[in-house]
């Protein structure tokens, strides 16, 4: 028997489109990185919207949106990083909700603030998954990183439902953080240049760690290679401040400063490129 | 260490801090199941609870279930002799030659005569780090990461040796190349090594590499074990 799936085509990827739900938690304890979408907010904001489970997968795009063709009627949520987005006649800015109809095309801007929009569709796209998860990461799930001409499918939905209005979101202030494993070793100077000191987003940014422009002065040792999970705030050698990110690797030998909240992580992956960041305990 | 998940630092420190670590962390495993994930480091472990917020009775639970301080057996797991190709005009061989003052003839026969232990896998999926390194061979890690390792890549630094599953950047010395896929999803055992498994390097040419490369996804992994 073949099944009809609807299909929605990928007429244009944008820029690093991959699937992500809420991360990987099987076979962490043989290296397996968490992954899940970088701003577990804003993705969390689209399932819900659409009456998702919260952890069905969407799609991540990384300050670029994309192009896509719809083969049946359904409903999408786009939020994230602020863009514009254009159905048929019509052009909207993101957070939004569109009613999809046969073959209508759906296409995003660059994003405007933050780094990484979220399209979700009700019901989910079926996607494959790998110890227990949808999430893309390299080696472990390599169809899960989307090319332009690939397509996914999905269940239509026949009558659009209702949907909840947005909740307007979070904070722009200071990232909020624990004290890390190792901050007692700083000393005094250190950890008030950590918690005083604004600093700024480098270039260095990916799905595995935001590097901070601004060293500070480090005579720390390295530790034997440790637990480090995302929101892991690093000292370097040099003296960099790493902010481990969704895909970060399980284990590190750089003291670990600090611990963002996880509220704090989604609004870290929305700073773009020379904005300011500093940490406040508690 | 965050909101949901709390770190445990072992304090034997020595040849014995695997065994705790590792006991420790079946104990939390089969009391808990499938509510927490254990993340290994060489002497901490992290227990992570997904889906709740750490709590005073949870630390307490653990807390009890650590006060047990008989010493644990370790079963010892499989005892692989895993291939490797040493390229000797690489540059980072020569690097590691360089720094401890050796030709590389002699770093490659003391890496090779030594039996290491899996203390740990983390960092990628599949990557083991390797306790045994000789002392002669402890160097530091590079200064600056290396933006490219290669899959396969056996390399050393900090005292320990590591072999990289998958492309990645990374910080260590490489020494050889080892053919057998540490991670491969399509294999009936995706992860080749597990911690308490040993493994011993043996020296293979150019050739015998590059056919074993090609092979890489049909090996019969039974070849590269002990008796």
């Amino acid at each position: 028997m073949i099944l009809s799936m609807a299909r929605c085509t990928i007429i244009d990827a944008g820029f690093y489109t991959s699937i992500q739900d809420t991360g990987r938690l099987r076979a962490r304890d043989y290296g397996v990185p968490h992954s899940g979408a970088m701003d577990l907010y804003s993705a969390g904001q689209a399932n819900t919207i659409l009456g998702n489970a919260a952890n069905t997968a969407v799609l991540e795009m990384t300050m670029t949106g994309g192009t896509f063709m719809f083969s049946d009627p359904t409903l999408i949520a786009i939020t994230g990083a602020l863009c514009e987005v254009t159905h048929g006649q019509k052009k909207q800015l993101t957070p939004c909700v569109l009613h999809i109809k046969t073959g209508d095309v759906v296409s995003m801007s660059a994003a405007k603030d933050g780094n990484f929009m979220y399209l979700a569709i009700a019901g989910g796209f079926q996607v494959a998954s790998y110890l227990d998860s949808a999430s893309y990461f390299p080696g472990l799930l390599d169809t899960a990183l989307l090319s332009k001409g690939s397509f996914l499918s999905y269940e239509p939905v026949k009558a659009a439902g209702t949907t909840t209005p947005f909740e307007t979101p979070n904070f722009k202030g200071s990232l909020k953080a624990y004290r890390g494993a190792e901050f007692h070793v700083l000393n005094r100077q250190q950890q008030e240049q950590l918690l005083g000191k604004s600093f700024t987003v480098s270039k260095n940014w990916n799905r595995m760690a935001f590097q901070l422009v601004e060293p500070i002065v480090n005579d720390l040792n390295p530790i034997p290679s440790s637990p480090v999970i995302p929101g892991t705030v690093q000292l370097t050698p040099a003296g960099k401040l790493i902010v481990l990110m969704r895909d970060a690797q399980t284990t590190g030998g750089y003291p670990r400063v600090l611990q963002l909240t996880q509220e704090s992580i989604n609004e870290l992956s929305q700073r773009t490129v020379g904005m300011a960041v500093d940490f406040v305990i508690g | 260490m965050s909101e949901n998940s709390l770190l445990i630092t072992v304090q034997h420190i020595g040849k014995h801090v695997v065994s705790y670590r590792f006991h420790a962390a079946q104990m939390i495993q089969q009391y808990f199941k499938k509510e927490v994930i254990i993340n290994h480091g060489m002497e901490s472990l992290l227990v992570i609870w997904p889906s709740q917020v750490l709590s005073q009775p949870l630390i307490d639970t653990v807390k009890s279930m650590l006060n047990t301080p008989q010493k644990p057996i370790l079963k010892t797991g499989t005892a692989w002799k895993l291939p490797i190709y040493y390229n000797r005009t690489a540059t980072e061989l020569l690097a590691v030659a360089q720094q401890s003052g050796m030709p590389v003839e002699r770093v490659i026969t003391l890496h090779k005569a030594a039996i290491y232990d899996v203390a740990c896998m983390g960092f990628l999926p599949g990557f083991p780090y390797l306790s045994g390194l000789p002392a002669q061979l402890n160097i530091a890690r590079k200064a600056t990461p290396a933006i490219k390792v290669a899959a396969g890549a056996v390399a050393i630094a900090a005292a320990m040796c590591g072999i990289y599953p998958q492309e990645s950047p990374g910080g260590w010395y490489v020494l050889g190349a080892c053919p057998v896929p540490l991670f491969d999803r399509e294999r009936h055992s995706p992860f080749l090594l597990k911690t308490t498994d040993s493994v011993q390097f043996y020296e293979i040419d150019f050739a015998t590499f590059m056919q074993l490369e090609r092979d890489a996804s049909r090996l019969n992994l039974n070849d590269f074990k002990h008796g």
